[in-house]
């Protein structure tokens, strides 16, 4: 399964095991402690956690430390910035394909039902051949 | 743009466009296969539907071919299709997981003069994964830029 900062974030028990680490890192033990859920339980978490490259373990002898790697919580912004930029471009490209497409529709109507049925119509589209602008 | 009554602003991501083309035509072209696959996958990418029943609980299945020679199928499954006003679906895939199946919301309104505005809403978070990620980070890293693009634009959305 894949792993990834959302998945981290996406349950509370997870958050607040992010939350307790923030500021200094504790041991595994001290963590399930302070959770009424069981042991493995929280093992769990702190597992799915570290795959998600939000937790990381140190282990110094028999204890295991939990270290919060909260960089990664860049990604979230990152992702957001990228899923922006990719939709913006698809709306470039949707108004492109629109303009081809009417333009085209004077001679073959691009199998579009709804300009087919203004072309029978008689209906003018030439206000709106020109040049789209962004927003 | 941005829409601040609503209750999930701070999880949304809202992209707006006004469009030089009718309602009905623009709508069309988010709701037929022929017309998708000239416009919808990433840019250097083609796509060939595999099947297709565009309706309130139905799916367009289709296959993006990268340049890279790899293949990426992807189902979008609508929840909503109102001709010619509205559509909501999801979108999935093997490169998007499960809790990425965000909720998109696309909406088409006339502006006169044969122009439409779509605007495209997805719901991209719990508000408390949100807020989450504003604290954390907020904490650790006094302020920095880091924190960026998220804070100003949720704030924006306040």
């Amino acid at each position: 399964m894949r792993r990834d900062v959302f998945q981290a974030i996406a349950d509370p028990t997870r958050r607040a095991i992010i939350n307790m680490i923030a500021n200094e890192s504790m041991n595994l033990n001290a963590v399930a402690e302070r959770f009424d859920i069981s042991r493995p339980a929280i093992s769990k978490h702190i597992k799915i956690l570290t795959e998600c490259g939000l937790v990381t373990i140190n282990v110094q002898g028999r204890e295991h430390y939990c270290e919060a790697r909260l960089e990664k919580l860049n990604e979230v912004n990152e992702w957001v910035a990228q899923y922006k930029k990719f939709w913006e471009e698809k709306f470039d490209a949707l108004e492109l394909y629109l303009q081809e497409l009417q333009s085209k529709s004077k001679t073959l109507n691009q199998g579009s039902d709804f300009l087919k049925s203004h072309r029978t119509s008689g209906k003018t589209r030439s206000s709106s051949l020109k040049k789209g602008k962004k927003k | 743009m941005s829409n601040t009554t609503s209750p999930t602003a701070d999880r949304e991501i809202v992209i707006s466009r006004v469009v030089n083309a009718p309602q009905a035509l623009v709508f069309e072209v988010w709701t037929k296969p022929e017309h998708l696959q000239n416009w919808w996958g990433p840019n250097g990418f083609s796509i060939t539907t595999r099947e297709a029943n565009i309706s309130a609980g139905g799916y367009w299945k289709f296959t993006m071919h990268g340049p890279n020679g790899v293949d990426y199928p992807t189902d979008v499954v609508y929840h909503e299709v109102t001709p010619t006003t509205k559509l909501r679906y999801a979108v999935s895939g093997k490169d998007h997981p499960e809790h990425l199946n965000f909720s998109t919301t696309v909406t088409f309104e006339e502006t006169g003069e044969g122009k439409t505005t779509v605007t495209m809403t997805t719901l991209f978070l719990s508000k408390e994964a949100v807020e989450f990620v504003l604290r954390e980070h907020h904490a650790r890293e006094g302020g920095e830029q880091t924190i960026g693009k998220l804070a100003e634009y949720v704030e924006k959305l306040n």
